[in-house]
Formats: structure tokens, C-alpha cells, sequence
């Protein structure tokens, strides 16, 4: 049903996705080019439903497996391979003298065996050519920033460039600004644990409100809440200065006098006004415990550890009475589950579940229960 | 740059982590349907109309990750509906161990070889020296004494020819 203008049209479509993709893959993309990429994706589902079957063909070649029942290539300016059609065997030491010897792969030995191609194919896969993935890519071709946003319940491991690593807890953000001499990420609020490639040239600092913590290659955790910005250190050592103020923010590098030296387990909190507690010594892992999904708390009040739930999940829990809610605990929690938490106190804390729909569970103390009696 | 090549790696270290669901679907696509390719597609698209262009090429990242987060996410939800069996997915094709999987990809395989039988010369030696030798585009424009563009130009010729033909095929 398809008329020649038709078929000429959508091979036209099929060539500039199929250009997009391998340009994604291939080369990082000028502000100019992202203009156009967007553009062109935004004139028709069709051009985004092509890319995806681009894709598609893509994943198809790395998984197809007899390519040596392909015709080649008649190349007469290449001996070796002229000769390997009739005998390959004899001609295997001429491909070794060519002067493409070693990139000759026609070459019996080093083709690739049935089990190799199925390894790479299924490496080709991994890699990830399939579908959505190219839009993925696009995070991170090189760009003066990336945002970086989670929402309430969602966290989140990123990769950058330099291929250090952020895990970003629940409703965060962070903005990634990359140069040259520096790696810069200014976490806008929120919570963020950063494992550093070492690159002594070029240091990696967080900036969270007026405080800037620099580190060369290490693990530590930065928050940045109402209260101010606290500093975890996991591993190495990172130094954490304060800026002066907003207006003179082109001052040179923090002077040393000023700055804070901080060591593995050491945790320092910052004032909104730009106060810092002294040094405290803290079991580190239990502190970045949220990003490898749990929860751990240690005398911290009921009211505190249920915000933290509400923070990674779809259920909230509502603290009623002010007494439960002042209470202190400390626990191991998974942070997908937080009905453990609530048979928790309700066991050690004496609480009761007060009321309870699908997302929402209403906890009280058992001196209010519905029938209004007292237990003891 | 050399962040480019060595960032590949990580990059598909992490894709793999959230891109799952996507690739189980596309890997199911011989058997399930081709309007699904249209349906996230659609979904896609709407997302990107939906914010301001400007934004967009500013932050082009920031937003294309989140529409294909989210895109992806609806996907798991609705295909965990639709194919339960789905996680058999990886190990049928890395080891092939299922005889269906097996016929499908020989299928499959058949229907390519004839469509790259069928593309012009040049484009099928790119094409071949790529993903059966291995050699990368500059490899190949190396080797054939032609331009890095050019191998790409053919690259993209031969991928729109091949989905056409596999199109016609199906």
C-alpha cells in the first residue's frame, strides 16, 4: 500500500536516526548539535520510534554470528585477503608479512570462535545499544552541567566522566560542573554519598550552601538539610572549609588556616550560619548505611526515623503522640520496608497502630487506643 | 577526548542497572509486537513536547534522563504485567539454551543475512569489518582509504536499508 515516495521517505527517517545514533556513540556532541538532536525528535514520534529501531538493527549485527558467509570486499590493494578466498592456509604467512599483518582478521586464527562471538555478542548487548539508551548517553556527553534530581522514594547511583560515583538519596539534587582543573558539584539540598577517583590534579569539591569539602580520591557522605550540612567521612581524608560570603565568591583557593581536616569514621555538621561543631568520631557505615538500603539509627527519636521512612517510600507513617514521637531507639532497618519499623516500636516502644490504609499507617501510644481504655 | 572512550565502559555499567526493563522488551521484540516500538515512542515524544525547548538544549541531559527514567519505569510496570517469564531473557541469550530462543535467533539470522547480502558493496564490507572483525569506524576508513564520515554516511545507509528490509520481512 505503500506508494516509492513513501518507502523514500521513511528511508530517509531510518538514515538520519540510524546518523544520530552512531554520532551519540561515537562523538560528543557541541551545544549546537543537542539544539538539533532535540529539534528533530520533537517533529515526530516516528523520528524517536526510528532511532529505537536503529537500535534495534544495531543489537541484530552484534548478535549475528555468520559473518564469514558474507561476501567480501574484493580489495585488490590487499594481497592477504584476495589470497585467504582460495587457500587459506597458504596464505596465512603472507598476511603475517603484510604490511596490515596484525590487522588482518581474516586471518583463520583469529577469527572468532562460535563461543567468543557469542561473549561479545552478548557484551555488544550489555553495552547497552538497545532502546532509550541513547537518550541516556546524552547525560553524559560532555556539557558545562548536569542536574542530577531524585524524588521522594527514589534513590539513585550515578556514574560521572571521571567515573567517580554519587549515590543520591531521596528527594536531592545536586548539579555536576566539570572543568578542567576541577570537579565541582554543588548539592542544592538534600543527601549525597561520593566515591572519588583519584585525580590529585584535579580535586573534587562539593559545594553544599557556603560550605566546600575538597577531596583527592576518597569516600564521603554530604547532607544538606534545614539544620545545615554535615560531613561523613567513609575513607581518605577530605578538607572542608567555609566560603566568606556570597559577594566575594572569586576569592582564590580556601586558605589552609581556615579549612577543616577531616579523617575516615569523622563527621562535622555546619551551622546555617556557618558554625561547625567540633570533630565528632561516628561509625561511618551505619551513617551511609542509606545507600546501600538501610536504614540505621542510633538514639535517634521516633519522630526523626519516621521521616527518614516517609523519605524512601510510598507508605508514610504518622507519629500521633507527641511522647512516642519524642522517643529515642536505635535500630537496623531495610529501607524498602518500613512495616518492620512499625512491628518495631510497636513491640519495644509499646506503640499501636491508631489507624492504617494502603499508604498510610497512623501510630499512637497504647495509652490511646480506639476503645479508649488503658493497657498496661 | 579521552573521556569518551573509557567513559563507554561506565556507561553501560550503569545502563544496565536502569535500562533493564527496556532491553528485556527489545529483546522480546521478534515475539511480541511491534506497536510497542510505537507506543514508547508516543510516550517519549509527549514528554519532550511537554517541556521547554530551551531547557531542554540547555539541560538536554538532566531532562532526557529523567523522560527515559520514567518511560522505562512505566514499561517494567506494565510489562511485569504482560510477560512474567521475562528474566529469562539475558540467560537465553548469552547461553541460547532455549530451543524457541535458538529458532528465533536463527530466524532472524537468516532474514539478515539476506538483507546484507542485498546492500551495496562498500556498505556491506563497513559493515562487516565492524561487527564481524571488530575494527572500529577509523579502522575501517583506514583500511578501505576512505573517510571516517564517509564509513559512518555508509554506516547509517546500510542500517536504514537493513531495518527496512527486516521491516518487510517480519
Amino acid at each position: 500500500m505503500s506508494s516509492d515516495a513513501q518507502i523514500e521517505n521513511r528511508r530517509r527517517t531510518a538514515e538520519q536516526a540510524a546518523f544520530w545514533l552512531l554520532t551519540l556513540q561515537s562523538e560528543e556532541l557541541s551545544t549546537a548539535q543537542h539544539a538539533e538532536l532535540i529539534d528533530w525528535l520533537r517533529e515526530s514520534p516516528l523520528h524517536i520510534s526510528e532511532m529505537l529501531r536503529a537500535s534495534l538493527v544495531q543489537r541484530d549485527l552484534a548478535a549475528f554470528k555468520h559473518w564469514q558467509r558474507i561476501a567480501r570486499l574484493d580489495d585488490a590493494s590487499s594481497g592477504a585477503v584476495i589470497a585467504l578466498h582460495g587457500n587459506p592456509t597458504a596464505a596465512a604467512p603472507n598476511a603475517v608479512a603484510a604490511p596490515t599483518g596484525p590487522a588482518t582478521p581474516s586471518d583463520p586464527a583469529a577469527r572468532s570462535f562460535p563461543v567468543h562471538h557469542h561473549l561479545r555478542s552478548a557484551l555488544l548487548l550489555a553495552a547497552g545499544v538497545a532502546g532509550l539508551c541513547l537518550l541516556g548517553m546524552l547525560a553524559f556527553t560532555r556539557l558545562d552541567q548536569t542536574v542530577l534530581r531524585t524524588q521522594l522514594g527514589e534513590r539513585r547511583e550515578m556514574t560521572l566522566a571521571d567515573s567517580s560515583v554519587v549515590d543520591l538519596a531521596p528527594d536531592s539534587e545536586l548539579v555536576v560542573r566539570y572543568r578542567t582543573r576541577e570537579r565541582l558539584i554543588v548539592l542544592n539540598h538534600g543527601e549525597a554519598l561520593f566515591h572519588v577517583a583519584k585525580n590529585p590534579s584535579r580535586p573534587f569539591i562539593v559545594q553544599a550552601a557556603a560550605t566546600r569539602v575538597r577531596a583527592v580520591g576518597t569516600v564521603f557522605n554530604v547532607e544538606r538539610g534545614d539544620e545545615g550540612v554535615s560531613i561523613t567521612v567513609v575513607e581518605g581524608r577530605v578538607s572542608v572549609s567555609q566560603q566568606p560570603a556570597p559577594a566575594a565568591a572569586n576569592s582564590p583557593a580556601e586558605s589552609c588556616a581556615t579549612a577543616l581536616c577531616l579523617g575516615a569514621d569523622e563527621q562535622v555538621s555546619i551551622s546555617p550560619a556557618g558554625r561547625a561543631t567540633s570533630v565528632r568520631k561516628v561509625q561511618s557505615e551505619a551513617e551511609v548505611g542509606w545507600a546501600s538500603g538501610q536504614l540505621v539509627f542510633e538514639n535517634e527519636t521516633i519522630a526523626e526515623i519516621a521521616h527518614r521512612f516517609n523519605l524512601y517510600n510510598r507508605t508514610q507513617i504518622q507519629v500521633l503522640d507527641a511522647d512516642l514521637a519524642a522517643r529515642r531507639i536505635s535500630g537496623i532497618f531495610r529501607v524498602s520496608d518500613p512495616e518492620s519499623f512499625v512491628a518495631f516500636i510497636q513491640s519495644v516502644a509499646g506503640a499501636q497502630v491508631a489507624q492504617r490504609d494502603s499508604n498510610h499507617i497512623a501510630l499512637g501510644s497504647q495509652a490511646r487506643t480506639s476503645n479508649g481504655t488503658v493497657q498496661q | 577526548m579521552a573521556t569518551a572512550g573509557g567513559g563507554s565502559s561506565k556507561l553501560s555499567e550503569w545502563f544496565r542497572e536502569w535500562q533493564l526493563p527496556l532491553r528485556r522488551f527489545l529483546a522480546r521484540r521478534r515475539s511480541g509486537c511491534a506497536a510497542d516500538i510505537e507506543d514508547i515512542a508516543q510516550e517519549v515524544f509527549l514528554r519532550l513536547l511537554r517541556y521547554d525547548r530551551s531547557e531542554l538544549i540547555d539541560y538536554p541531559q538532566a531532562y532526557l534522563f529523567k523522560i527515559a527514567s520514567n518511560v522505562s519505569a512505566e514499561w517494567a510496570m506494565r510489562s511485569s504485567r504482560r510477560m512474567p517469564h521475562h528474566s529469562e531473557w539475558l540467560t537465553e541469550l548469552v547461553d541460547a539454551l532455549s530451543p524457541e530462543a535458538q529458532l528465533e535467533r536463527e530466524a532472524v539470522d537468516e532474514q539478515l543475512h539476506a538483507a546484507i547480502d542485498a546492500l551495496p558493496a562498500r556498505a556491506r564490507e563497513i559493515v562487516r569489518l565492524h561487527f564481524g572483525d571488530g575494527l572500529t569506524h577509523e579502522a575501517i576508513a583506514h583500511r578501505l582509504g576512505v573517510t571516517r564520515k564517509i564509513v559512518k554516511r555508509d554506516m547509517a545507509r546500510a542500517y536504514a536499508s537493513l531495518r527496512i528490509s527486516l521491516d518487510n520481512l517480519d
